[in-house]
Formats: structure tokens, C-alpha cells, sequence
């Protein structure tokens, strides 16, 4: 079922990365990794991912940073931001950046799962408005053109 | 001789066919209401049915350069390159061998192209 879902992971700590890695395609996601900043800028320009989850602090960019530098696709990467410092500085501030849900490191995987089919269910509800969009878009287009 | 005839016949309804799927299955990567809407308009709007497309190629890359703008070029690249797999002639196609980079630089025509495809589709 979601086979077609690709998500990408950006941390720095190897195990955390190959424990989400693990999780996630036991439930059908297709995973990349990426343990630095520039690393997920390179592979978020070849490749499409439907979510991505940043870890707050990395070696080479500053997780919020990187929101803003992550390449914006059709549809649009859910960005889902990792910390294991949870302050309400950096909650508040990666929202603002750009990030579309925030978690807590140590995590629960339920919560996790959950997270993911959230964001994943905003993507399509956001998919189906935009192509809606197109094709009204479309109607008044010929309407103008066939005057 | 009528043979050879009727071969080329039904070649050229393969190939529109297949060009056919190619536009449908781009189309379709816009979304279903997106295509939906255009084979709506095409047909209700230019009396131009989906299965009419290949038979009125510059009319409707006209349309579609009206709707789209200038991302319908990027649309034609990609009906073509989808054409071009499901063809499959491999890396040449007698008489027409650009490629489609050369096709952008060239500036040949969606149709022109097409048309050139679709001559050597029935010659081989």
C-alpha cells in the first residue's frame, strides 16, 4: 500500500537513521538516508520524496536551514522535523520555517507511524486541490480563448 | 502492392494508438480531473474527441499552447518521449533520428515530429 510513498531521512546519528530506516520500510515505505544537510539538498534535487524527516541538529546545516533549502516538488514534501531537544524555541521556530509537524526524539513508533500517515493524507488532500485548481483553471482558459 | 498497403494502414492506426496512450498517460500524471477536463473542453469546446487527436495534431498543440502557455512544450516533450518508449526503436528511427534535445534546439514542431515518427512507424 505504500510501495509508492518515498521518504527520506536526514540524520546525523547512523543508528537512529538505520532504526527509522527499518521501521518505516517494515510498513511499506520506500527509505533513503542522508546523514548531512548537503547530502538531503542533492538527493531531494534527483528525487522526489513525499516526506522527509530532518533531524534539528546537523553537522553541516541547521535543521531549519535545510527546510528552506529543500527542493519544493509536485506535490510538496511534508517535512516532518526530528529533535531530542525539545524546546519550545525550536518548535516554534521550525513551524515557522517551513516545517509541517514536529517531533520528539526519544519517539514512540505508533506516534511515528501516525505522524507520517497525517502528513501523507494532507498531501493528497493538497494533491486533489491543486488539480482541481488546474482544471478550473482549464475551463476558463477555453472560455476565454473560444470568444 | 495492396498488401504493403494495408500494412501501412494498419501501422498507422498502431501508431496513433500508441500516441494516443502517450498524451492520455501524460495527461493522466497531471492528475484524473486534470485530463478529464481537457478531453471535456477538446471535445465539447473543438468537436475534437480524444480519438481525433492524432488526425489534428497542429490544431491541438494550438489548444494546448492557448491553455497552457509555454509548459505545453514541456507537455510535448513528455507525450514524446512517452511515445518514443512505447515505440521502442531502439536509438534510430530511420529518417528521423533526433533526438528529442535536438528536437528543442531545432525548434521542429511537435507535429512535425510526430509526423516524422510516424512515417518511419510505417515504413519499417
Amino acid at each position: 500500500m505504500n510501495k509508492n510513498v518515498k521518504i527520506i531521512i536526514v540524520d546525523d546519528d547512523e543508528q537512529i537513521r538505520a532504526t527509522m530506516k527499518t521501521i518505516l520500510e517494515d510498513n511499506g515505505y520506500v527509505v533513503d538516508l542522508a546523514a548531512t544537510g548537503n547530502e538531503a539538498i542533492k538527493m531531494t534535487q534527483e528525487t522526489v520524496y513525499n516526506v522527509a524527516l530532518l533531524d534539528i541538529r546537523l553537522p553541516d546545516i541547521e535543521g531549519v536551514e535545510l527546510l528552506k533549502r529543500i527542493k519544493d516538488n509536485v506535490p510538496k514534501t511534508r517535512k516532518i522535523m526530528v529533535t531530542g531537544y525539545p524546546t519550545l524555541q525550536n518548535a516554534i521556530s521550525a513551524l515557522n520555517k517551513n516545517a509541517d509537524a514536529y517531533l520528539v526524539k526519544p519517539f514512540d513508533v505508533e506516534k511515528l507511524l501516525n505522524l507520517i500517515k497525517e502528513q501523507l493524507r494532507l498531501q493528497e488532500d493538497e494533491k486533489k486541490f491543486s488539480e482541481q485548481k488546474v482544471a478550473e483553471f482549464i475551463a476558463t482558459r477555453v472560455e476565454e480563448i473560444s470568444v | 502492392m495492396k498488401a504493403s498497403l494495408l500494412d501501412k494502414t494498419s501501422a498507422k492506426r498502431k501508431f496513433d494508438q500508441l500516441l494516443i496512450e502517450a498524451i492520455d498517460e501524460t495527461l493522466a500524471s497531471l492528475g484524473v480531473p486534470v485530463k478529464n477536463m481537457l478531453y471535456f473542453q477538446l471535445e465539447n469546446c473543438f468537436n475534437m474527441p480524444k480519438e481525433e487527436i492524432p488526425n489534428h495534431i497542429d490544431e491541438f498543440t494550438g489548444i494546448m499552447h492557448k491553455i497552457f502557455g509555454l509548459g505545453a512544450s514541456r507537455l510535448e516533450v513528455k507525450f514524446l518521449k512517452n511515445l518514443k518508449l512505447k515505440i521502442d526503436f531502439g536509438t534510430e528511427i530511420n529518417g528521423c533520428e533526433l533526438t528529442l534535445s535536438d528536437w528543442i534546439i531545432n525548434d521542429e514542431s511537435f507535429k512535425e515530429y510526430v509526423n516524422c515518427m510516424r512515417k518511419s512507424y510505417c515504413n519499417m
